[in-house]
């Protein structure tokens, strides 16, 4: 395309552009970009403090448009316009909250070689970004290198565990991500109240694909991330469930709040068939599992008032539904844990040596009760009145 | 053709003379600019730059809300544009000059009341040339064109132009995003439209980074659909860039 030459325009073009600028002649002042960006920032902190949702989600397409220019400020040195916006955008409790017209500039900043506070910029908005539209998993191979490649802090790795979860709870993109980005789920960062990745990878389908990598340690990495008192255990697809256990006709005739309720009591009924840590050799793992239910129900039992101070969405019915989640699995996982005992206390002992390293149940942790290695063949069992711990 | 330079430099520095002359004053400009912008190679002749620009100065001072230049504008579009089965050309030879035309048309429409008639008939007459579902892909004033058709067509099918080739040189630029800035400023109603706030992505993503007149006016743009008040500082300083 040929550049535009002033030439042709002649006076008309001046018109034009007195036209223009005609309702400021009585102007002799020239803003500069930090009067209007000061501006902007009043009325984003405004709409932060005021956590007005509505008017924050009525304004997402203004706020994304923000986000060149805060990039472009963190490249110069200038992190104040980044953080504003990305409180902004967390503030918005919205899911997809950026426009997905924000892409392509991310992808470039994913991409910039030479700028690692870009690539910072565009990991710690990825968490709000609409993956489905990268459709040619480009994005997502981009956005693992430039996690890579950048420091690690809490900030970072909230936000790339956040993404990862939110792309692979996704069936139409999470082919595309690298077998490599799984390790990130070990480094267990602590995830907001609100996070979308979380809500969206807490179903089964999304457990599956962590369950066929193979490794024991991401796999609990994934379920400490995901059971927490902020969300609860959902079925992914309801079409599923209608299919396995009620009629089309009937389903619809059931309220809202009934399929809800039903949904819940058949996650908690097939909990047991979900989980794989019913090996004896399991049970460090179990221990940990256990101890974050624990957690996460000791949160729960601080009550409504509480959780509302952290995320004002929280019901009382939540509360109560995430109690009985949380405590059936608690259950299960008790009852793995009692089966594996009981079938290592029939079996005959297979040691060439047993060592017993016996101290006061008072020093006793729970629910370390029986220990085996497989490798060389151990069993350590306690005697009556005292308990084990592990070796140092 | 002296008298007149005469009688305008005489009253430039008086307001009252001004008003009291706007009606001669509006005819004489809206003559030169439909000789200047329809005449093609034909320029219109001024006594010199100094008579040119304080004619300029006058015009900024009375020409508030007139449409006729729009009109003038559209003509001029209309005659260099044409449209084949939905698809618009451009009249071989005259593609700078279409590119002209919709430049002048799209500075000009902000300054007019959307709700006024001659808003509709502008409206009225562009729809009686070029369809709503025009395609005007490879139309050397495609970016321009299809502001204008964004401005001027409420229902309008859902097919966004896309800004994603669209890398202008500064002055243009400088331009577009001032004649952006204005419209959203201007409205009356409603929010700003979504392809304003693309071109906003679009330039502020740019690498290298757009000059500073593009910024400012994208920022205020970005203030104005947060609900800023800009009003004091709107875009200020716009003038003698």
């Amino acid at each position: 395309m040929r550049c535009f030459t002033y030439r042709n325009c002649g006076f008309a073009w001046e018109v034009s552009r007195s036209l223009i600028t005609a309702d400021l002649s009585h102007s002799e002042s020239r803003v500069q970009p930090e009067e209007l960006l000061a501006l902007i920032s009043k009325e984003l902190e405004e709409l932060v403090r005021a956590a007005d949702l509505d008017r924050i989600s009525s304004k997402f397409k203004a706020i994304t448009a923000l986000f060149p220019y805060a990039a472009r400020q963190e490249r110069n040195g200038k992190n104040e316009t980044l953080d504003l916006f990305l409180r902004a955008v967390r503030a918005s409790k919205k899911r997809r909250f950026m426009w997905k017209r924000i892409i392509p500039p991310a992808r470039t900043l994913l991409n910039e070689e030479n700028h690692v506070s870009l690539k910072r910029a565009a990991i710690l908005v990825s968490p709000h970004l609409q993956w489905r539209f990268s459709t040619n998993g480009n994005l997502i191979q981009l956005f693992a290198a430039a996690a890579s490649a950048i420091p690690y802090t809490d900030e970072v790795g909230m936000s790339v565990v956040d993404t990862l979860l939110q792309i692979v709870s996704d069936d139409s993109v999470r082919s595309f991500v690298p077998v490599e980005m799984w390790s990130w789920l070990n480094k267990r960062p602590s995830l907001p109240p609100v996070c979308r990745g979380r809500r969206l990878a807490s179903h089964r389908d999304v457990l599956q694909i962590v369950q066929a990598i193979g490794d024991v340690e991401t796999l609990k990495s994934f379920l400490l991330l995901v059971w927490s008192e902020w969300n609860e255990w959902n079925e992914l697809n309801e079409w599923n469930e209608l299919n396995e256990w009620n009629e089309p006709d009937e389903w619809y005739r059931q309220s809202r709040w009934d399929r809800r309720d039903q949904r819940y009591q058949y996650s908690i009924s097939n909990f047991s068939s979900l989980w794989d840590f019913t090996g004896i050799e399991m049970w460090r793992h179990r221990e940990d599992l256990l101890q974050r239910l624990s957690h996460v129900l000791g949160r729960l039992d601080l009550g409504l008032w509480h959780l509302r101070l952290h995320n004002p969405d929280v019901s009382l019915g939540d509360i109560q539904r995430r109690k009985e989640q949380y405590g059936a699995l608690q259950e299960v996982l008790l009852k793995v844990d009692m089966r594996a005992t009981e079938t290592l206390i029939r079996e005959p002992l297979r040691s060439t040596i047993v060592f017993c390293l016996l101290i006061p149940a008072d020093r006793h942790k729970a629910p370390l009760d029986v220990y085996v290695c497989n490798s060389p063949p151990v069993s350590i069992v306690a005697c009556p009145g005292y308990t084990l711990c592990p070796f140092p | 053709m002296s008298t007149i330079y005469l009688r305008l430099e005489q009253i430039s520095g008086d307001s009252d003379a001004i008003q009291l002359n706007r009606k001669p004053i509006t005819t004489f400009f809206l003559w030169a600019t439909r000789a200047d912008i329809l005449s093609g190679s034909q320029r219109f002749e001024w006594q010199s730059d100094t008579t040119r620009r304080r004619f300029l100065e006058l015009w900024d001072r009375i020409h508030l809300a007139n449409p006729a230049p729009a009109a003038i504008f559209l003509d001029a579009l209309l005659r260099y544009v044409d449209v084949n089965h939905g698809r618009a050309t451009e009249c071989p030879g005259l593609e700078q000059s279409a590119r002209a035309a919709s430049f002048c048309l799209l500075g000009a429409l902000p300054s007019i009341d959307s709700t006024s008639t001659a808003f509709k008939d502008i409206r009225k007459r562009y729809l009686a040339v070029i369809p709503r579902t025009a395609n005007f892909e490879g139309l050397h004033c495609y970016y321009a064109i299809n502001a204008i058709h964004a401005t001027l067509v409420n229902n309008r099918p859902r097919r966004f132009f896309k800004w994603t080739g669209y890398q202008p040189n500064p002055q243009e630029h400088i331009f577009f995003a001032k004649t952006l800035a204005h419209a959203v400023h201007t409205r009356r109603n409603g929010k700003v439209p979504r392809w304003v706030l693309r071109f906003v992505i679009h330039s502020l993503s740019n690498d290298p980074q757009p000059p500073v007149p593009v910024i400012i006016d994208c920022l205020s743009i970005i203030a104005a659909d947060l609900g800023c008040d800009v009003s004091h500082i709107g875009t200020a300083g716009l003038r003698g860039r």
